[in-house]
């Protein structure tokens, strides 16, 4: 029964992202990016066309964004196995992974605000429009935090069947580092380290999408080595720690 | 250092931390272990979509990367190369006096690659402080927008570098290292050499080639 | 004791690659747009890189698909950028 909650947690965390992928561009648009150089009456103009997909496509993730909670509370458990209790980097973990949905549902409140009344001051929605480009592209301390810890971790997994491969670790080190230039995008408007730039949106978005896929396989095979060590905890009657 | 020669001799045939088991194809041996060739091949990679990309911008407007290029501080670039070629000569010698059980000397010549490392550093910011005075910001002209971009990455990945330098520093003082130690001092390695690597494309790129 | 660790090959490229480095710079301070210079440049470039990856990086003594996917790198980097340079 916990195998299969938690592998589900798994795949619904990767299936959150095509969701997100479906909603942000496919419905809302928003992908790919607007340009932060765009006037206030460009970007209101754009609110006023597309107005409908944004508010329902961001309608939704406000809705299902919390979705990825489980997939998070699987990999934190996971650091918490490999710590051995629930110390501080699982801790950590879980506080960061708290604030992971609301890198999708904060941003598209702002969002949802500006295409709310298409008819307001220019300036006003410019302003919403910002908001929702700087959390959703800028912040990018959680996520980056998350996974050094988990390559930390998957480092120093001395047991005998670690949860996670060595190169896991090294490809999260991969995954944080190409993430770190979304925080400039509030010091460019225009150019690579725009929030619509090559360097700081399209870059840490094809790596993040990578990193899920291989996150999700990851804590799958995470399960199953758990599993077997539940079983063989159990008959030698070896208590997991409560804390 | 080491003591008498005899002893010497025997802890360098005794202690080759890291080896792989030696395989049928001669002695292969995977520098660091195979995950660390994702970091290393994977950042070689995104590097060369940004060195790419600065090309492209450069075909669009050719007269004024040349005319911006020219007022690079090209002696502190070469300098700069010149530091980072050197601290990679010292991090690999000290990993052979690490697998030859020479510690100590591995340490000091750690030691001296960082101090490479902050001397990259300082010239940098020198350098960065100089532009800014002339009045060169990364918000002037393309070429400025994407010389801060390239540099300042790379920067990033400089520091990230001597904080893996450090780390092998406290590695090369213990006497025994696992394998899996060992590994990951050679990968440690591996990535200090990449970021020598990866500024003998920038420096040419950027300072000559514009 | 120390100096006997830097008889060694990865000396010899050091040298080897400083003294590519000060012909690159002496040869390519100074040339227009477009010029043939900046293609041999950026060959030395990845000469140097090859040496890097071989020398210090140890890649020689890799097993042949790390190495190979490595030097298919540099062939690949050094064919993008002159190419974007001469024809873009």
């Amino acid at each position: 029964m916990h195998v299969t909650i938690e592998k589900a947690a798994a795949w619904l965390g990767l299936a959150m992202v095509g969701g997100f992928l479906v909603m942000f561009w496919f419905i809302a648009g928003l992908i790919p990016p607007m340009n932060p150089s765009d006037s206030a009456q460009q970007t209101a103009q754009i609110y006023v066309d597309k107005e409908w997909r944004i508010r329902i496509g961001l309608a939704l993730m406000i809705l299902f964004a919390w979705l990825f909670a489980p997939f998070f509370a699987l990999l934190s458990r996971q650091v918490r196995r490999i710590e051995g209790y629930w110390g501080v980097m699982s801790l950590t973990q879980v506080m960061l992974s708290v604030t992971f949905p609301f890198g999708f549902s904060l941003c598209a409140l702002f969002a949802v605000a500006a295409a709310y009344r298409p008819e307001r001051n220019p300036d006003v929605t410019q302003a919403l429009n910002d908001m929702f480009w700087f959390i959703f592209v800028g912040l990018v301390g959680p996520l980056i935090t998350q996974v050094v810890i988990l390559a930390f971790c998957v480092f120093i997994d001395k047991r005998e069947v670690p949860s996670f491969p060595r190169w896991f670790g090294y490809f999260n080190i991969w995954y944080a580092i190409l993430g770190v230039p979304g925080c400039a995008i509030y010091l460019f408007k225009s150019g690579p380290l725009a929030w619509n730039g090559l360097f700081a949106f399209w870059i840490p978005l094809t790596a993040f999408t990578i990193w899920m896929i291989v996150t999700t396989v990851m804590l799958v095979k995470a399960v199953d080595v758990e599993a077997a060590e539940r079983e063989s905890n159990a008959a030698e009657r070896v208590w997991e720690p409560a804390a | 250092m080491g003591t008498g020669g005899v002893s010497q001799a025997a802890a360098r045939l005794a202690a080759k931390p890291g080896r792989a088991p030696q395989g049928s194809s001669g002695d292969r041996h995977v520098p660091g272990e195979p995950g660390v060739w994702i970091l290393l091949f994977g950042d070689m990679l995104v590097f060369g979509v940004f060195f790419a990309t600065f090309m492209y911008q450069r075909s669009l407007a050719p007269e004024l990367f040349d005319e911006s290029r020219q007022t690079l501080s090209i002696g502190i670039g070469l300098a700069n190369t010149l530091i980072l070629l050197t601290s990679s000569l010292f991090v690999v010698t000290a990993i052979r006096a690490i697998r030859s059980s020479q510690r100590l000397a591995a340490r000091w010549l750690l030691v001296g690659a960082l101090a490479c490392g902050l001397a990259f550093v300082g010239l940098k910011v020198v350098e960065y402080t100089a532009k800014v005075n002339e009045g060169h910001t990364p918000n002037q002209n393309a070429f400025y927008l994407y010389y801060f971009i390239l540099t300042g990455l790379h920067l990033f990945h400089v520091f990230i570098g001597i904080v893996v330098l450090v780390l092998l520093l406290t590695q090369a003082g213990k006497p025994d290292l696992s394998v899996n130690r060992m590994a990951f001092v050679e990968g440690g390695a591996c990535f200090w050499h990449l970021v020598d690597l990866l500024w003998i494309v920038l420096f040419p790129l950027l300072y000559l080639v514009s | 004791m120390t100096l006997s660790l830097f008889r060694a090959r990865s000396t010899v490229v050091w040298v080897v690659l400083v003294v590519a480095t000060i012909v690159s710079w002496a040869v390519g301070s100074e040339h227009g747009t477009g010029s043939a210079i900046a293609v041999v440049v950026l060959g030395v470039a990845v000469f140097k890189v090859r040496y890097v990856g071989l020398d210090f990086m140890e890649l020689r003594e890799a097993p042949l698909l790390l190495r190979g996917m490595f030097e298919c790198y540099c062939v690949v980097l050094w064919c993008v950028l002159a190419g974007m340079y001469l024809w873009l």
